[in-house]
């Protein structure tokens, strides 16, 4: 078969969508069996006898329907009428892409929709994990052992089955599936960006922690819930403030820990220098917080890990004393 | 005579038959039964038989991917459109002889 000249592919392609508008009354399957293969008929049809042999897409379309058993002319306009003239317009924007493709791209295209099938359910997986916020992973686990992974696997399996027509909407798709199928597409490519720099991000937040140290006071990152001070004997201390070789307090996060003292949550209580909090003083107190997120109830300093620890010494240094008495509050 | 109403009776006929044995696409068919006397048929009158007796289940279809253009659609004739092919031939032989025999009487008449 000799090639078509471009000009006369252009004048086909408007012959057989006049034709297609000509049928948009009928359900799409039998759009579908009327006018698929068509074009490729008539390129060599037009290829042996002329543009001319193609004659009126009217009398065309209405020979075709008498033929085919069905009314001569469309029904008349419905609600409907104009939704499946966006059938031809999605396999013509498809031919389109197809043929703009350069060489064997459009066969290299065609290998690489299964990886897009598989790609497009982990998109669907890790959106999901985003909604119900349990976005970490490469494979998010949502909230059980192997459960993303298994949500994934069943995914891929339905995307391919979709993708290869086997599973909804199949190959014979009515023109609302297969515009709800075109716009779940285009979501998912929506989404590959901001789904990516999400799971960039999540790994560079990792990084974060470790590798800059916060400015209240943490154990191998760790923030800390309190401190027990003790003095040279060994004893504990109570009200040691903390500074740095700057001066600057060492403080703890208030917000950072709600320790639980027999099942009842409580805060840290500041120590006050005047009308001034402070963090930087230990051991921090507890207090009750009540359902308003406010502290109530009697304050109590926490007993410390040890009784005592050991009696600590170094040469040429004399030790503060323990100071046995509290000093007395303002 | 004008030929269109008598090859619309038996248009089913005259593609089961150019199908049987030798699957075709649309433009093939057409082809072949221009080739075998049928002039005045028309392009989309063939389309639309097809499609009518792959509806009825007397014919299949497949498409076949072309790499210099769009992919082709092949119809094959299955066992139900042999049965009617049969059943059909069988019709069109009686009715011929029918018609036949009648146009002789009437020959012989005039004759006489």
């Amino acid at each position: 078969m000799t090639i078509t000249p471009v000009n006369n592919q252009h004048e086909i392609s408007e012959f057989v969508l006049a034709v297609r508008a000509r049928l948009v009354d009928l359900p799409t399957e039998d759009q579908l069996d009327l006018t698929e293969g068509l074009e490729a008929d008539l390129v060599e049809l037009v290829d042996e006898r002329g543009l001319e042999a193609l004659g009126q897409a009217d009398e065309y379309a209405r020979e075709l329907r008498l033929a085919a058993g069905l009314s001569a002319e469309a029904s008349g306009p419905s609600p409907r009428a104009s939704a499946p003239r966006w059938m031809p317009f999605l396999d013509s924007c498809r031919n389109w892409a197809l043929g703009a493709l350069p060489g064997r791209s459009a066969d290299f295209a065609e290998v690489l929709r299964p990886t897009w099938w598989v790609f497009r359910a982990w998109l669907a997986v890790k959106i999901l994990a985003g909604m119900s916020g349990h976005e970490e992973g490469v494979i998010p686990d949502l909230g059980g052992p192997l459960f993303g992974l298994v949500l994934f696997v069943l995914a891929a399996v339905i995307s391919i089955k979709i993708g290869q027509g086997q599973w909804w909407p199949g190959n014979r798709a009515k023109t609302g599936q297969r515009t709800l199928l075109l716009a779940l597409n285009a979501f998912a490519i929506v989404m590959v960006v901001p789904i990516l720099v999400m799971a960039n991000q999540q790994r560079t937040e990792w990084v974060y922690t470790e590798s800059d140290p916060s400015s209240q006071l943490s154990y191998n990152g760790v923030p800390l819930g309190n401190i027990y001070p003790y003095d040279a004997a060994g004893n504990p201390l109570i009200g040691v403030q903390l500074v740095d070789e700057q001066g600057r307090r060492l403080t703890i996060d208030a917000g950072s820990t709600s320790p639980i003292e027999d099942g009842v949550e409580m805060g840290l209580v500041p120590w006050l220098n005047g009308s001034t909090e402070l963090f930087s003083v230990f051991p921090l107190a507890h207090r009750q917080i009540d359902d308003s997120g406010n502290l109530t109830g009697p304050i109590q300093l926490p007993a410390p890990p040890y009784a005592n620890v050991g009696a600590v010494n170094m040469e040429g240094v004399t030790p503060s004393l323990l100071v046995t008495k509290p000093v007395k509050g303002n | 005579m004008d030929t269109t109403q008598l090859l619309k009776g038996v248009l089913d006929l005259a593609v089961l038959a150019v199908v049987d044995g030798d699957d075709g696409y649309g433009y093939d068919i057409l082809k072949r039964l221009r080739a075998r006397g049928l002039h005045d048929i028309g392009d989309a009158s063939v389309y639309g038989t097809l499609r009518r007796l792959y509806a009825a289940g007397a014919l299949t279809s497949y498409v076949v991917p072309s790499e210099s253009g769009p992919h082709r659609k092949y119809y094959g004739i299955t066992a139900i459109g042999r049965s009617q092919l049969k059943q059909q031939r069988d019709d069109w032989d009686h009715f011929a002889t029918t018609v036949s025999g009648l146009l002789a009487h009437t020959s012989e008449g005039i004759a006489s």
